[in-house]
This record gives C-alpha cells, sequence and structure tokens, in this order.
C-alpha cells in the first residue's frame, strides 16, 4: 500500500468514504495517518492520548465526510479537524498558566546557525515541556498559520492574552534551549 | 515571521513515522461499525417520519389559516346582519303569532331574531359554538328559495329576477315614494305595468314601503348566509324549543335547516411532538424526543376513548453501565478493577410507543378546559447498537489504553406500562389544540425500563 496518491484516487477514495465504504476508509486512514499524528503530536505530547485524538478525529473525518465539499482540498480539513480535536481534549488543561517558572531570562536571543543543530526529536522535546496553554497558542500561530483573533476564537480567550502567550511561548523556548546547550556544553 | 519561527515551524510540520497504525485503524473500524448499524439501518424510516411531518406540519398550517379565514368571516356576516337589521323595519306578524313570539321572548335564554342581531357577540367562546355561516344552510336554501318564489308574501313579480344570493344591501329595496319612482319601469317601455297612481295589487305589482316590511322576513329567507331566518336563535343547546313559542312567522313550506354542529367532538385524529425525562434522571442520559399520531372517539359526554402512537429517541452516553435502559451487558468480563474498568457507553436508542385509554375534557364554558387521561402502554425498543470503551492501565507508570466493543441489544416488547396525563385543550370549531404533562409509570419492576415525564403539545382535527 502506497503513501502517496493523486488527486485523481483521492477522490475516488473520498467517495468510496461518502458510501461507508470500509475499504475506502481504510485506504484513507492508512494514507494520511502519518499527517494526522505528526500535527496532534505537536499539542498532546503523550504518545497514547495522541493516538486517540488521531483516532477520534479520523471518526469524524468518516462520520462528517458528507460536508467535505469539492473546492475545499481534504488535507487542510483533516488538519483543521486534528486540530480541534486535539484541542477540545486540552481544553481542561488550558486554564492556569504558571506565571513564576522560568522568567529570569527573557530576554535573550538565539543564533539561528546554533538553532540548525537541533534534531526533529529535540524540537520536539523542547516543545513538549512548554505549558499546554502555550504550546497550543505557540502551535497555532507559528506552525498552523493561524492569527490572532482565529486563536482567540478557537481557544475562547482574548486576543492579547494569545499575543501574550505566544510572547511567553517564544521566551520559554529561548530558554530552554539555552539550558539544554549549556547542559550539553555546546555554548 | 523571524528565523527562530521559521525554524520551528520547519521542524515540527516535518511529517514523521509513528507506529500503531494497524491497530488504531481497528479501533476506529470498531466504532465506524457501530455508527454505521445505527445509522444506515433507519434512514429510510427516518425519512418517511420527516415526510409524513413536513406534511402534517403544512397541512395543519394550512387548515388553521382557514379556520382564521373562517371566523373572520363569520364576525363579517354577523356585522352585515346587524346593519341590514338596523336599517329594515320591525316585521308585521299576525296577532297569534305576536302572541306566541311574547311567549317566547319572555322565556328564559330564548332571543328573537331582532336581539340576536342588534346584540354584540360579548363571549367569544359563542362565536367558535355557534357560526352563522352554514354550509347545509347553503346547499338547501336553492331549494328553499324555489318555494319561496311561488309565495305572495314577496310581492315580487314572478318575472322579477330572485334576488337570492345576493346580500340585502345590494339589492336596493325601495322605501320611499321617490324610490319607487326611481325603480319604476318607463310606462312606455313596459306596458303590462300600470300608471302611477292606479291601484296596485300586491299580488303583481312592485313592492311599496308597507310592502317591504312585510316582505323583509322572507326577503332575508332568500339570503344564503342565514340559515334559519324566521327562527328564533336559542342560545341554550340541547334544549328543544316548546311548539308555539316562535316570535316570528315560519314559512311553512320552507325546509328546516338544522345549525351546523360546530362543535362536531364524536371522533378526533391529531399529531403531537413530545420531549421527555426519564424519573429518576440518570446523568448520561439524554431527554427523550419524540412525535405521534393518535385518534379519538368520545363515549359520552367528555369521555373519550383513544389510541396514539409515539416514536420516540434518547442518547446514551454513559460513564458507566446502569440497568433498567435496556442496554445489554459489557461484551467482556473486565480483569481486575485496579487493572481494566469500563469507561464508556454509548448509543443512539429508539423506541415506539402503543397507547390504548380513556381521556375526560372537563366540559367548563371557557375556550381553554383542563383535560385528563390514563392509559395503557405497550412499548417496543428495537436493536440497537451500544459502544462500550474499556481502558486497560496497563503497566504501572504507563498511560492507559482503551479499546472499543460494539454491542447489539436485543427487540424487547414491555407492556404494564401506565401513562397518566393532565393538560389544557383549546377547542376551535373544527380543531383541538392541548398541552399535557404525562407521567408514564412502568409497573413490571423486573423488567428493565424507566419511568418518564413527558411533556406534549399536540393539534386534532374533529369530526362526526
Amino acid at each position: 500500500m502506497t503513501n502517496t496518491v493523486d488527486d485523481f484516487e483521492l477522490t475516488k477514495i473520498l467517495e468510496g468514504c461518502r458510501q461507508h465504504k470500509r475499504a475506502s476508509q481504510q485506504r484513507l486512514f492508512a494514507l494520511y495517518y502519518n499527517y494526522a499524528m505528526t500535527i496532534a503530536r505537536r499539542y498532546v505530547s503523550n504518545p497514547e492520548t495522541t493516538e486517540e485524538v488521531v483516532n477520534d478525529a479520523f471518526f469524524k473525518v468518516f462520520t462528517k465526510i458528507s460536508y467535505l465539499t469539492g473546492e475545499q482540498p481534504f488535507r487542510l480539513w483533516l488538519r483543521r479537524i486534528v486540530i480541534n480535536t486535539a484541542i477540545d481534549r486540552l481544553r481542561s488543561r488550558l486554564d492556569g498558566l504558571p506565571s513564576s517558572e522560568l522568567q529570569a531570562r527573557h530576554d535573550v536571543e538565539v543564533d539561528a546557525g546554533i538553532l540548525e543543530d537541533l534534531t526533529r526529536d529535540q524540537v520536539f522535546a523542547m516543545i513538549d515541556r512548554l505549558p499546554p496553554a502555550y504550546r497550543t497558542v505557540f502551535n497555532l500561530f507559528v506552525v498552523d498559520g493561524y492569527s490572532h483573533e482565529e486563536i482567540a476564537a478557537t481557544l475562547e480567550i482574548s486576543t492579547g492574552a494569545s499575543k501574550s502567550n505566544l510572547s511567553r511561548a517564544r521566551q520559554h523556548l529561548k530558554i530552554l534551549f539555552y539550558e539544554d546547550f549549556e547542559f550539553s556544553g555546546k555554548i | 515571521m523571524s528565523e527562530f519561527d521559521k525554524f520551528f515551524a520547519d521542524r515540527l510540520d516535518e511529517e514523521g513515522q509513528f507506529p500503531r497504525r494497524d491497530k488504531n485503524w481497528k479501533n476506529v473500524s470498531k466504532r465506524l461499525d457501530a455508527f454505521d448499524a445505527g445509522l444506515l439501518g433507519r434512514p429510510r424510516l427516518l425519512r418517511y417520519w420527516q415526510a409524513a411531518a413536513a406534511v402534517l406540519l403544512i397541512g395543519a398550517s394550512v387548515l388553521f389559516g382557514k379556520v382564521l379565514d373562517f371566523r373572520y368571516e363569520n364576525a363579517e356576516l354577523r356585522r352585515q346582519l346587524v346593519e341590514l337589521k338596523e336599517k329594515s323595519p320591525a316585521p308585521q306578524v299576525a296577532p297569534e303569532q305576536q302572541t306566541a313570539g311574547a311567549d317566547a321572548s319572555e322565556m328564559p335564554g330564548v332571543q328573537t331574531l331582532p336581539e340576536v342581531a342588534a346584540a354584540p357577540p360579548a363571549n367569544p367562546a359563542n362565536s367558535f359554538k355557534r357560526p352563522i355561516r352554514n354550509d347545509h344552510a347553503t346547499a338547501t336554501t336553492a331549494a328553499g328559495a324555489r318555494e319561496l318564489k311561488n309565495q305572495p308574501v314577496s310581492g315580487r313579480p314572478a318575472g322579477q329576477p330572485s334576488t337570492k344570493g345576493r346580500p340585502m344591501a345590494a339589492q336596493a329595496v325601495p322605501e320611499t315614494g321617490e324610490e319607487l319612482q326611481r325603480v319604476t319601469p318607463d310606462p312606455e317601455k313596459n306596458a303590462a305595468l300600470p300608471a302611477p297612481g292606479a291601484a296596485i295589487s300586491t299580488e303583481t305589482t312592485m313592492d311599496t314601503p308597507a310592502d317591504n316590511a312585510t316582505a323583509m322576513p322572507s326577503a332575508i329567507a332568500r339570503v344564503d348566509l342565514i340559515p334559519t331566518p324566521l327562527t328564533p336563535v336559542q342560545y341554550r343547546r340541547n334544549e328543544a324549543l316548546p311548539a308555539g313559542t316562535l316570535a316570528t312567522p315560519t314559512t311553512p313550506s320552507a325546509p328546516i335547516i338544522k345549525p351546523l354542529r360546530a362543535n362536531a367532538n364524536r371522533f378526533r385524529a391529531g399529531v403531537t411532538a413530545l420531549v421527555g425525562k426519564p424519573l429518576p434522571n440518570v446523568a448520561g442520559i439524554s431527554a427523550i424526543s419524540g412525535a405521534g399520531i393518535s385518534a379519538e372517539m368520545t363515549l359520552w359526554k367528555g369521555i373519550r376513548a383513544g389510541v396514539s402512537a409515539d416514536l420516540l429517541q434518547y442518547k446514551v452516553k454513559l460513564d458507566r453501565h446502569v440497568d433498567g435502559f435496556n442496554i445489554p451487558d459489557p461484551p467482556f468480563n473486565p480483569g481486575p478493577p485496579m487493572k481494566e474498568k469500563l469507561t464508556g457507553v454509548e448509543g443512539d436508542q429508539k423506541g415506539q410507543q402503543l397507547n390504548i385509554g380513556l381521556a375526560y375534557t372537563v366540559p367548563l364554558r371557557f375556550l381553554i378546559r383542563p383535560a385528563v387521561r390514563i392509559a395503557h402502554s405497550w412499548i417496543r425498543l428495537p436493536e440497537t447498537y451500544y459502544v462500550f470503551e474499556r481502558e486497560d492501565k496497563g503497566k504501572p507508570g504507563h498511560p492507559p489504553k482503551y479499546d472499543y466493543f460494539p454491542k447489539r441489544s436485543k427487540t424487547e416488547w414491555f407492556s404494564n406500562n401506565w401513562r397518566l396525563g393532565a393538560g389544557l385543550e383549546l377547542d376551535a370549531p373544527r380543531w383541538t389544540f392541548g398541552v399535557w404533562a404525562d407521567y408514564s409509570k412502568n409497573l413490571a419492576a423486573s423488567e428493565p425500563l424507566f419511568d418518564a415525564l413527558y411533556l406534549r403539545a399536540g393539534l386534532q382535527y374533529r369530526f362526526n
């Protein structure tokens, strides 16, 4: 089973999913499983919870696929569903932000050349150490391209809180970055 | 976007490889099995119900509009009748009939026609109960008019066009000498008519003001919209008028036109929408919603026997297994409670209720009247897919895992279920609008069925 598909084949698979054909659904699941897991993994650090988010998201995809119009790219639609499902799962944990930790080096600057040495796993490890509210806003704004207004509407917070969380997320990441590299002796 | 942001965006958006894809697909597939079983088995039935509900709603709206038109038309005709009576002089009646009329007007509860015409409708309920317009009268007035045409009392020549079917206001009955001159045909154009001032025979000549007084009652009788013009209107229902108490003369040959039974209530049939709540309330069992049809027959006065059928549904989303809702047992044997446990039960349960019982409407003279009912219910809960979620805590220090197991419940019939209800009903001439509160009690305690409280709103059409 290949992991690439052209538009024509994707259209056929989606049509099969609309007709509740299990084979088409399985094919779609296999094609986009890693993509959905990548998105969910950014928001949820626990691997098992990440799988639950992805399973829930695909269940929504298969049961709500009649809402997918031909003009809307499936990949973007799936991305939205995975993000919303992850946020729903995290919603109870998005309240109560830490305020006193990691405040000492809030104005540090990071050399872009040193950043290139970070591996993907190291980046994920840093993201996982962010408080859920900061991590969610950072992912939505930096990776998924949401505006502050969209973030505010999605998370039911104010625009100012979204900007504040983003700024603090960046500062946290820079501090974490220096802590890790100082510990490893690279700086 | 800064270099810092761009770096994180690129790294975090790289698509990685993740394990357990097949295992996760099995979990999703099981949930889809349960979903499809609940979805695909009933769309046709659901569509039929939706279509039927839409048709009934449209029909009810149209008929309700007709009721309003009917009432408006009645009010307009009543107003025209009052105007007509104000313009026309009092009818002359024979001495013996005057005596009889006096007797009749002295009877309590009996009103003569002029009194009725002059009296405004004090109670709106009366306008519901005794509409003036009468389809039966309209159908039979033609025969009555044919007989009336041969009677000399009107003074109308045989060749004069009939005024049947036209409002009296448009008939221009001459009342003064000038008007008589205006309506008298030119002698040169019609030599058959006598010259002005000549002796006029009431059998063959035009009306005079004196004749009009006599002609008016029979003229009114020709108006379609007045079913019983020469009989006294009696507000007491179900009470026969004694012989010899007529207040106005009755044309002997005119057919007796019975007033329409506006309060037709021998049979009634209609639709109902309802919401309900299981008792006692269980968190995770949604409100019950549904729709139904009903038919009733009046047995004696306000007592009716009726049957009804309701289609109900409610959602189940529990974090444990509960008895009394026809939920099947979990499809696995949980291990030690510290390791495995049931964490979720989901389903979309539908059901049908067939009810047969008695209802009684308290005969108060108000628009809105209280009603009570008791019914026995047979309840059918069809087979339904339930999905059970199990949490496996796994090894210490590891996050729990979740599995999903679909299981189908069996179709069950339940009897010995009783409904007690009270409500308020509003009667229109042909329709009854009602709201009721029903308490449903399951007397078979061993059966997996719950008690419930329902609120119902319905519309019924009455006919004989």
